[in-house]
């Protein structure tokens, strides 16, 4: 293990409810917001004892991309920058016969036709190098015939602060006093 | 009714307006925190709230009260739900 902590991943998947427009010809349903439902979470910890996965590496990159101006008239020059990826990499290494190397196998066929819809996202926790909600950026298993370990490479994206935004759309409703309602 | 918190959850003419036979509306509570309520219209408009069906006008009892909630419905067509002080 990395640090001496054994990490987790969690994979989190939802159901896209159909609109209200693909429904109003034929029998309503409910509608309403989120228009997801969530489905029951998939843990994986990371342990040798546990699912035969060890951490080999780490790194979180930022990667940006900076524009420079210069001015004709020799002032100082204008900066310009957007962001490009916020990503976690984490390199795990495992015996072929792992059931976490089955796992990951499987998850990530899970995720592959969601991702346009976005009906997951990827959780990982490990002391400091921590992504909530997180978006797959990529994938790979890898094995050679000089040893019967795996390299499993995951890259996840960090997501918008989506949690947010949902919450600041919710309508807050005060009391009010039953006097004024004008009833008994 | 002064003995419970009222909190405006829908508006039975905007709700007519949608065409929906019933919506579940999430909101934040002010006091107690996010819910999500199911509005249904029927001969009457409906609310259910923690599982409780409350149907205020219902054999003419406005408000209406069930299982600790109550329910209450405007000449505007403002639906209220009652929920006891604590």
């Amino acid at each position: 293990m990395l640090n001496g902590i054994d990490p987790i991943i969690i994979f989190n998947f939802s159901k896209l409810l159909p609109s209200v427009f693909d429904t109003l010809n034929s029998v309503p349903v409910v509608a309403g917001s989120p228009s997801s439902f969530p489905l029951p979470v998939i843990p994986i910890y990371l342990s040798e004892q546990l699912t035969g996965i060890s951490i080999d590496s780490e790194s979180k990159n930022l990667e940006i991309d900076t524009q420079v101006e210069t001015k004709s008239n020799g002032d100082a020059p204008k900066y310009y920058q957007r962001g490009i990826t916020s990503t976690v990499k984490i390199s795990m290494i495992a015996n072929r016969r792992s059931l976490g190397v089955s796992l990951f196998a499987a998850m990530a066929d899970l995720i592959f036709p969601k991702v346009t819809s976005q009906e997951y996202s990827v959780t990982y926790l490990h002391g400091a190098i921590t992504v909530f909600g997180g978006l797959l950026h990529s994938f790979s298993i890898d094995q050679t015939n000089e040893n019967d370990l795996m390299r499993i490479n995951l890259e996840l994206q960090k997501p918008p602060t989506l949690g947010s935004l949902l919450i600041s759309t919710v309508p807050v409703v005060n009391k009010t006093a039953g006097a004024t309602l004008g009833g008994t | 009714m002064n003995d419970y918190d009222w909190y405006k959850i829908v508006n039975t003419v905007e709700f007519e307006a949608t065409g929906l036979v019933s919506r579940e509306v999430e909101v934040v509570l002010e006091g107690i925190g996010l819910k999500t309520i199911l509005v249904t219209k029927g001969v009457l408009y409906s609310i259910v709230y923690e599982g409780v069906m409350l149907s205020p006008g219902l054999m003419d009892n406005n408000p209406f009260y069930f299982d600790g909630y109550g329910s209450y419905v405007t000449l505007a067509g403002d639906i209220y739900l009652g929920i006891p002080k604590s």
